[in-house]
């Protein structure tokens, strides 16, 4: 038996991951860098001629959590389930519930005209919207992966 | 990579799913899957313990192939 459960993993509570997950972890850390090198990239050079499609904040926030949840998508795909069945029947549970409660939040009425865009930028609930969409496709994604596996099994 | 028919037939010879060879193994059936399909190339160590498991040697199951 090899060892995947050490006592750093044991201590914190993580399930190990075996050889080949650890290294595609890595190479998907490693993408997801050249996504947010890409993507801060694409937005400075639309910045420079000047367009602006979000507030400084929101769009550096955007940016991260589409570098991640890109990760999060390449990760399923390649069959890396690194905190167990359960936990990754919970996380998606999780995940799922927080992307609705995202989009119907940006999508709440009373917000009057141009909420999704303000002033030619992506506002509040626009950023906050595109967040959901891109935590659900994620759900979506290891959900789909998840039900392939276990139908191989 | 080519793929790594040995260890299939090997696994095969011990009527072993690829699930109880990773549950043995200690690794994820898909990290078994690879190996056979030729996608991964696995560390020393985990060669060994899958050796060691289908009751082969290195060379049987992992050396190069004479033409």
């Amino acid at each position: 038996m090899m060892d995947r459960h050490n006592w750093f993993s044991r201590a914190f509570g993580k399930n190990g991951m075996d050889e080949r997950q650890t290294y595609l972890s890595g190479r998907m850390y490693k993408h997801v860098a050249v996504y947010l090198s890409v993507l801060t990239l694409a937005n400075g050079l639309l910045a420079d001629s000047g367009v602006v499609w979000a507030d400084g904040f929101m769009a550096s926030l955007l940016i991260l959590y589409a570098a991640y949840m890109a990760g999060v998508v390449e990760k399923a795909f390649q069959g890396i389930i690194d905190y167990g069945r359960k936990a990754t029947k919970r996380l998606i549970a999780l995940m799922s519930v927080a992307a609705v409660v995202m989009i119907a939040y940006s999508l709440r009425p009373g917000q009057g005209a141009g909420w999704l865009v303000e002033d030619g930028m992506l506002g509040a609930s626009g950023c906050l919207l595109a967040m959901g969409i891109m935590m659900g496709a994620a759900a979506a994604c290891m959900l789909a992966r998840r039900r392939a596996e276990l139908n191989r099994a | 990579m080519a793929k790594n028919l040995r260890l299939k037939a090997a696994r095969a010879a011990m009527d072993m799913s690829q699930q109880a060879l990773a549950e043995r193994v200690g690794v994820a059936r898909q990290t078994i899957n690879a190996i056979e399909m030729g996608e991964y190339n696995p560390t020393i160590r985990l060669c060994r313990a899958i050796c060691r498991t289908l009751e082969k040697t290195l060379d049987e199951l992992f050396g190069e192939e004479t033409q």
